[in-house]
């Protein structure tokens, strides 16, 4: 009886879904403003379907449990696709449909994690560095990631909950790569977040923007678009981008298998890489996009930012988080229980 | 369900025996056991003690405010405990209502930091169970007899007394399943600590979801979630043995 009914919605459901393609995107929060699907709907007809994720995780965890939920388009970050290639998540992506990808910054192309861009292509990206309040705290205090450790901010550091980043700070800060793969390194890693922890007040991703509107934290890891985003609410909030490295993160877009219309999802990432488009993606979320083109068509005001539009020697500086292998993630999730769990 | 979930349990003790990250977890599940059930031993405290009166004073209070202090009292539980920590929130944030008020009125010059802390939680955890004490407490004790009371005065017994020696033991049984109503969901809310914790307010069920949610590790948190049916398990068991233990020696 189930099953005849759900043969019988599938049946229903397929019919519609050959009357009228949809394209069901499932993307991160506050990334890509409805403005720009909208116009692709204007330009191509095509209705195109959006709901959210929080975390990389959340997505993952969705896509591997249910893989006919059948989704076109995801976007997951730099780390995350090769697990997801790993695991047959991602489906191909026809590099011939891709026409305006000559203006990515080359930094951002064939990365380890995909090298021929086979299953991914880099849309937007990132900084994590530090958001400051400075009504709290003089932004001259805070120049490079060792401050996040100043016992001047005993229980008021805000880290982000994403195991990567915290632990990316600490390599650098170690002076090993954010990709370290090292079981030595990650528990030298871990012992020096260890002594950051009397500082740490809250280990938060998700409502991290309001946590600092509100001013319920006004120190902490941050995310550039994010801390962008907050500073439109509450102008004392400040992205200190700290001396010497900074790690990088790319939000990738990537087709899932199981997709209904791969052919018109990859027209939707080619159409999200065009200049104007990617402009928009700029203007409406302050999320920099890798299209190096689109920030130069936009007033001198957005030009000036930095993370939007880093110099030559900024850009070097930021290291790409890719993907570390199965074996040392494990570790790094054990030593991030030990942190979480560490009073 | 159970089947997928059992097949997942095995694969992942097979799976732990199998790595040696067993014995690395060991010590570690051990302090999360002790945490949770420190966080939900102070609620379950501090439910009893505000429950109790509570309790005590819808049961002895005129007939007539009865139904309208229930009311009262049940209203709030008709909407999600989500959005009531959610309301939470806003009442203790940097920027909320009691430190808005606190400053207005001159008490304090910065806000007090009160989310993002451990008591946060317990607030959020005795807010959320406290019915499920004062409730099965009010019902044994709405069915007390007024010659009760009548006899213990005549008999020459302070309002002390009478309390110790005739309601408290009396409403025993009702405050051993308040606590039992208690105490073991507050094992489990991980979305409480989540929302209004610290960086380390932790509980085993906020680590069930880091494993099935973040982890990708299904068969760590069907393990995990073993291991706190266990510890659950265990718990009702060593109750249900004091409790008889009690009412026998009461009888006898």
């Amino acid at each position: 009886m189930k099953k005849s009914l759900l043969g019988l919605f599938l049946l229903f459901h397929a019919a519609f879904a050959m009357a009228k393609p949809t394209l069901y995107v499932y993307q991160w929060i506050n990334s890509i403003p409805d403005s720009v699907y909208k116009q692709f709907t204007k330009e191509t007809g095509v209705p195109v379907d959006v709901s959210y994720y929080e975390s990389n995780e959340a997505m993952y965890a969705k896509l591997k449990g249910n893989p006919s939920l059948a989704y076109d388009v995801v976007f997951p970050s730099s780390y995350f696709i090769k697990r997801m290639v790993k695991a047959h998540l991602l489906d191909h992506i026809d590099s011939s449909i891709m026409t305006h990808t000559q203006g990515i910054y080359k930094k951002f192309i064939h990365q380890p994690f995909d090298p021929n861009n086979d299953y991914s292509y880099p849309l937007t990206w990132g900084m994590t560095g530090i958001a400051v309040n400075d009504k709290y705290i003089p932004l001259s205090k805070i120049t490079a990631w060792k401050d996040l450790w100043s016992p001047s901010y005993r229980h008021q550091v805000l880290w982000l909950n994403d195991i990567r980043e915290p632990f990316s700070v600490a390599l650098i800060r170690l002076g090993y790569s954010v990709n370290d793969q090292n079981p030595t390194h990650i528990k030298q890693a871990y012992a020096l977040l260890k002594k950051g922890l009397p500082n740490v007040k809250v280990i938060n991703a998700d409502a991290m923007e309001s946590m600092f509107i509100d001013e319920d934290v006004f120190l902490g890891m941050a995310w550039s678009p994010d801390t962008y985003q907050a500073s439109q609410s509450n102008p004392h909030i400040h992205f200190v981008i700290p001396k010497g490295r900074y790690p990088l993160w790319l939000g990738c877009m990537a087709i899932p298998q199981g997709s209904r219309h791969p052919k018109l999802a990859m027209t939707l990432l080619n159409f999200l890489l065009r200049k104007d488009i990617s402009a928009q993606i700029i203007t409406g979320m302050g999320y920099a996009v890798t299209n190096q083109e689109a920030v130069k068509s936009l007033p001198i005001s957005w030009q000036e930012k930095r993370f939007v539009n880093p110099s030559k020697s900024l850009l070097a500086r930021g290291e790409i988080e890719g993907d570390v292998g199965d074996k040392a993630r494990q570790w790094y999730e054990h030593y991030w229980l030990e942190l979480r769990l560490s009073v | 369900m159970s089947v997928s979930l059992n097949g997942n349990i095995k694969e992942g003790l097979f799976h732990w025996h199998g790595l040696h990250y067993r014995e690395l977890f060991q010590p570690l599940y051990a302090r999360l056991l002790w945490q949770s059930f420190e966080f939900s031993f102070v609620t379950t405290l501090t439910c009893v003690l505000l429950g109790y009166p509570v309790a005590l004073a819808l049961a002895t209070m005129p007939k007539r405010w009865k139904p309208i202090c229930l009311m009262l009292l049940l209203i709030p539980f008709w909407s999600s405990s989500l959005v009531r920590i959610y309301a939470l929130l806003t009442l203790l944030k940097a920027k909320g209502l009691i430190n808005g008020a606190l400053l207005y009125l001159g008490i304090i010059k910065m806000p007090l930091p009160l989310l993002y802390t451990k008591v946060a939680v317990i607030i959020g955890q005795v807010y959320t169970l406290l019915p499920f004490m004062i409730l099965p407490i009010y019902v044994l004790l709405d069915e007390y007899d007024s010659s009760w009371i009548e006899a213990a005065k005549d008999l020459g017994a302070s309002s002390t007394q009478l309390f110790w020696r005739i309601f408290w033991p009396y409403s025993l049984p009702a405050v051993g399943s308040g606590v039992m109503c208690v105490f073991l969901p507050a094992m489990t809310l991980f979305y409480i600590p989540s929302l209004l914790g610290d960086r380390s307010s932790l509980m085993l069920g906020n680590v069930i979801q880091e494993q099935i949610m973040n982890q990708d590790n299904w068969p760590g948190g069907a393990a995990t979630s073993l291991l706190l049916t266990a510890a659950l398990l265990v718990f009702t068991l060593v109750y249900r043995a004091l409790f008889h233990k009690k009412r026998g020696g009461r009888l006898g």
